[in-house]
C-alpha cells in the first residue's frame, strides 16, 4: 500500500471507523514506514488540539431573547401575511393614489373658480357710460323689451345695460365681493389690474348678476339664428359655476371718427382673422359689437383695429395669460370720438 | 456519550414538538434550553466569532419553531436542529466575510469567552505557566486555521472532531453521503494538520 493511499485510510483509521483487517494492516504498515508513522501522530495532534478546543456557553439573556423574539414573531407573522404577499397594500396604496389625485383635482378646479372672477371684464371710458347707463335704465322702464332681446340681455355680461352706478347696488355688492374673491393674493391681483373705480363697476357686474332675469327668461323660446352662437359665448357670472372651461368675455373700446366704417372695417377684420361676430348692438354714442376671435389672432386683430382709433383696455387682454388653443370672446365697444 | 439518552430525548422533544404544532410558544422553550448551547458551540467554531454566533444561533430556533410542521420523525430532532444551525451560521458567515471582518474577530474572540473553562480544563498543578501559555498559543493556532479552511472543510471539521458527530449523522445534517464525508473529513484534517504545522512547527 502507497503513502499516498494510506493517508486517508488514517484519518478512518483515527476514528475507529476500519473494519478489523484494514485495521490491521495499517497498524503494520505504520511500523515500517517513517512518513506515515509521522503523518499520523500529526493528524492525531490535530484532532487532539480540536478535540481540545473547550465548550462556550451562551449568554445568560438567550433564551430569554429567542422566547421573546419568538412571541414578537406571531404579531409580525400576522403583519407579514396582511402586507407581505401584498394582498392589502397593493390596494391601499392604488386608493391613497386615487383619493390624492381626487383632491389634487378638485382643490385645483376650486381654486380655478375662484380666480375667475378676477378676469379682466368690460373696460368703459368713462364718459360715454354715464351717458349710456343711464339712457339705458330709462328704456328699462318705458319699453319692455321682446323676449327674444330680453334673453339676449340676460345672457349677456350686465355691465353695459345695467345701472352700474347707483349707489345702493354698490353697497349691496361689496360684502358679496369678498366671499368670491377671498385670497389677499387675487385681490391684490384685481387692484393691480382695476386701480380706478372701475373696479366698483366690475364688481357690480360679477356679483349682481341679473339672476332673477335669468329665471324669468329661462322658459323664453330662443329666438332663431344668432343665439346658437350666442350661447357659445359665457356671458352671466350665474353661469360661471358651469362654463368654467370657456373663457371669460374681454372688452375693449374704440373710439372712432366714423362709426359705420369703423363697424364696417371691424366687421371685416373679424372674419379675416378667422373670428366671427355674435351679436351687435346700438348704444347711445355707437355700437357693441360681440365677437369671438381666436386667441393667435388675437394681438394682430386689435392692432388691425387700431388703425381706425383710439383703443382702450387692450393692454389687459394682452397681458391675461390665455388658453393658446381657443377663441376669445371679446366685446367691442365702438364710440365716436369728441 | 450520548447514545443511551437518545431514546429519552426523543420522546421528550416529541412531546414539545406536538404542544409546538399546536401553537404552543412555552413548549418551546425546554428545547431552547437543552439546544442552544450545542449550537451555539457549532455556530460559533463555523463563524468564529461570539456575537455572530449568538445571533445565528437565535435566527435558527427562530427558523426551527416557524417550520416545526416539517419536521418529519425520521430523524432526530437535535440533528434537524443542528442542520438548521450549520446553514444559519454558512449564511452568517457568507454576510460576515463580505463585510470583510473576519479574521481580526476570529483570532481575538476566544480569549475573552474562554477565560472561565480555562480553569474547568483539567490543568494539573505541576503545569508551568509556559506550558499553559503554549496551549493558548495552540488554541488561539487551532481557530486560526479553521477559520483559513474553506467552509465545506471547515462545516465537517467542527461536526466531527469539535462536536464529535458521527459519519452518520454529519451525512444527515449535510445532506452528503458518508463516503463523502470520509473523505472530506480526510482533506479538511489534512489541510490543517498542515496549517498548525506551518504555524507551530512539528509538535502539532
Amino acid at each position: 500500500m502507497t503513502c499516498m493511499g494510506m493517508k486517508e485510510k488514517l484519518s478512518s483509521y483515527i476514528d475507529g471507523s476500519l473494519p478489523t483487517d484494514e485495521k490491521a494492516s495499517i497498524e503494520e504498515h505504520i511500523v515500517s514506514c517513517v512518513e506515515c508513522r509521522q503523518y499520523l501522530s500529526g493528524l492525531e495532534n490535530t484532532v487532539r488540539a480540536l478535540r481540545e478546543l473547550e465548550e462556550v456557553n451562551p449568554p445568560p439573556w438567550m433564551t430569554g431573547k429567542i422566547m421573546a423574539r419568538l412571541r414578537d414573531e406571531n404579531k409580525e407573522s400576522i403583519f407579514r401575511r396582511l402586507f407581505y404577499p401584498l394582498h392589502i397594500k397593493i390596494p391601499l396604496e392604488a386608493a391613497a393614489i386615487f383619493m390624492v389625485s381626487i383632491t389634487a383635482v378638485y382643490l385645483f378646479r376650486a381654486g380655478e373658480r375662484d380666480m375667475r372672477p378676477v378676469m379682466p371684464l368690460p373696460l368703459l371710458p368713462s364718459a360715454p357710460v354715464t351717458e349710456k347707463s343711464d339712457s339705458h335704465a330709462a328704456r328699462h322702464e318705458s319699453s319692455p323689451e321682446p323676449p327674444a332681446i330680453a334673453k339676449k340681455n340676460a345672457e349677456r355680461r350686465p355691465v353695459p345695460d345695467k345701472n352700474m352706478f347707483d349707489e345702493s347696488r354698490k353697497e349691496k355688492s361689496l360684502p358679496v365681493e369678498t366671499k368670491i374673491a377671498p385670497s389677499p393674493l387675487i385681490e391684490a391681483e384685481t387692484e393691480k389690474r382695476e386701480p380706478s373705480a372701475q373696479e366698483a363697476v366690475q364688481n357690480i357686474g360679477k356679483t349682481e348678476a341679473p339672476v332673477d332675469k335669468m329665471r324669468d327668461f329661462r322658459n323664453i323660446p330662443e329666438a332663431p339664428g344668432r343665439i346658437s352662437s350666442f350661447s357659445s359665448v359665457p356671458a352671466a357670472p350665474a353661469l360661471a359655476g358651469k362654463m368654467l372651461q370657456k373663457e371669460a368675455e374681454r372688452s375693449l373700446s374704440l373710439r372712432v371718427n366714423d362709426i359705420d366704417a369703423a363697424f364696417a372695417h371691424l366687421k371685416k377684420t373679424v372674419t379675416q382673422s378667422g373670428g366671427t361676430v355674435v351679436s351687435i348692438e346700438d348704444r347711445e354714442g355707437g355700437k357693441q359689437v360681440r365677437t369671438v376671435i381666436p386667441r393667435k389672432q388675437l394681438e394682430s386683430f386689435i392692432n388691425e383695429i387700431e388703425k381706425e382709433g383710439e383703443v382702450t383696455g387692450k393692454n389687459d387682454i394682452l397681458s391675461a395669460i390665455l388658453p393658446e388653443d381657443q377663441s376669445i370672446p371679446l366685446s367691442i365697444f365702438l364710440f365716436r370720438s369728441k | 456519550m450520548k447514545e443511551p439518552d437518545n431514546e429519552h430525548f426523543l420522546c421528550d422533544d416529541l412531546e414539545q414538538i406536538a404542544l409546538c404544532r399546536q401553537g404552543d410558544k412555552d413548549a418551546f422553550e425546554p428545547l431552547v434550553r437543552k439546544y442552544q448551547k450545542k449550537m451555539l458551540n457549532i455556530a460559533y467554531r463555523i463563524i468564529g466569532d461570539y456575537d455572530d454566533a449568538c445571533e445565528a444561533v437565535q435566527d435558527a430556533l427562530l427558523s426551527a419553531y416557524r417550520n416545526i410542521g416539517s419536521f418529519r420523525g425520521s430523524a432526530l430532532f437535535s440533528t434537524w436542529l443542528y442542520s438548521i444551525t450549520v446553514n444559519t451560521a454558512r449564511n452568517r458567515l457568507k454576510q460576515v466575510i463580505s463585510k470583510n471582518r473576519r479574521e481580526e474577530t476570529s483570532l481575538d474572540t476566544p480569549i475573552l469567552t474562554d477565560e472561565g473553562s480555562m480553569k474547568i480544563e483539567p490543568v494539573s498543578p505541576d503545569d508551568s505557566v509556559l506550558k499553559r501559555l503554549e496551549k493558548e498559543e495552540l488554541r488561539q493556532a487551532v481557530q486560526k486555521c479553521i477559520d483559513a479552511l474553506e467552509l465545506h472543510s471547515r462545516e465537517i471539521i467542527v461536526l466531527r472532531d469539535i462536536m464529535g458527530f458521527s459519519y452518520e449523522e454529519i451525512g444527515e445534517m449535510l445532506k452528503i453521503a458518508s463516503g463523502t464525508v470520509k473523505s472530506r473529513i480526510f482533506r479538511a484534517r489534512d489541510s490543517l494538520r498542515n496549517c498548525l504545522k506551518n504555524l507551530v512547527g512539528e509538535q502539532a
